[in-house]
């Protein structure tokens, strides 16, 4: 039992002991290349939030009207 | 013998002791990191990254004139004046709120899809001026909320395999109160997406390489199209 035990011990810290191993250098490499490859195109329409917060509501409302202050001015009255 | 018995006794309390160390030790470190139920692997730090560290070195450029107009309405240009608002009105706000408010700001912006070849990320002013696509509003929340004083280690932008659409995705995920936020393109900011595969992960001081825990070779690009077909 206590064989057992020990045995499963030692298993796991060497289990630990590989997952814990950083990345070799040509293999850190070859993972940004991966990276560097994908081409993030997913197209994903925006869509409304319909989780209304009133504070978050009054800010977003501040900064439209910044936004087209000056638009507003220029428009035909 | 009884010696022995008690020296082998010892021994399996030493070990127990150690594992159950080790088993806390890294609770300590899960909770410093992001979980995105894959395995969390550290890879590189984020300036061997060339096209992250381009547009990290361009927003650092940028901020010059981002600072001039948070600091003076009259020196911001049109694309800044809503976010100058943003920044004023939320940096008062609760994380919580802080993210509704990023989220909601930037998914209101202008979708504009670039060429496949042609997919450049921009910067959070290249963003707001001219729109962009799904990298380009995770990188303007990523900021935006780093504006609003999130710290560096609370977010990320992750790269993933959209399980639905078949192709890459990219979203802002933000940690707050021991729970990882995925703020996304097309809703409120949600706990769980079971769609996505994450892949990697980057903020400005590292990448993570979220695939490395099921890596079998080093041919990356195989392992990714792989765990896409597996899907």
């Amino acid at each position: 039992m206590k064989r057992t035990i020990l045995a499963a011990a030692a298993m796991s810290l060497a289990s630990m002991a590989v997952a814990e191993q950083p990345a070799s250098q040509s293999d850190v490499e070859a993972r940004l290349d991966a990276l560097e490859r994908i081409n993030v195109t997913a197209y994903k329409a925006p869509q409304a939030d319909d989780t209304k917060d009133a504070t978050v509501e009054a800010i977003l409302q501040k900064a439209d009207q910044a936004e087209h202050a000056d638009t507003d001015a220029d428009a035909p009255q | 013998m009884a010696t022995r018995h008690s020296l082998h006794n010892n021994a399996v309390r030493v070990v127990l002791a150690g594992l159950v160390l080790l088993y806390v030790g890294d609770i300590g470190a899960s909770s410093r990191t992001y979980s995105f139920g894959t395995t969390d692997h550290y890879l590189t730090q984020a300036t061997d990254y060339p096209r992250w560290a381009a547009l990290v070195t361009r927003h650092a450029a940028q901020s010059v004139e981002i600072d001039a107009c948070i600091d003076d309405a009259t020196k911001c240009p049109n694309a800044l004046k809503g976010y100058r608002e943003v920044v004023l009105s939320g940096r008062d706000l609760s994380p919580a709120r802080k993210i509704k408010l990023a989220n909601r700001f930037i998914n209101s912006r202008r979708w504009n899809i670039e060429p496949r070849r042609d997919d450049d990320w921009r910067t959070l002013e290249d963003f707001l001026q001219f729109g962009g696509d799904c990298e380009d509003y995770a990188i303007a929340k990523y900021f935006v909320l780093r504006r609003l004083g999130f710290a560096i280690d609370d977010l990320r932008i992750a790269i993933t395999w959209d399980m639905r659409v078949q192709d890459y995705h990219a979203v802002t995920v933000v940690h707050l109160d021991d729970s990882v936020l995925v703020l996304d393109v097309d809703g409120p900011p949600r706990r769980q997406i079971t769609d996505y595969r994450f892949l990697f992960s980057i903020n400005e001081s590292g990448i993570w390489d979220h695939k490395a825990g099921k890596r079998q070779h080093t041919d990356s690009h195989d392992v990714i199209q792989q765990g896409a077909q597996q899907l």
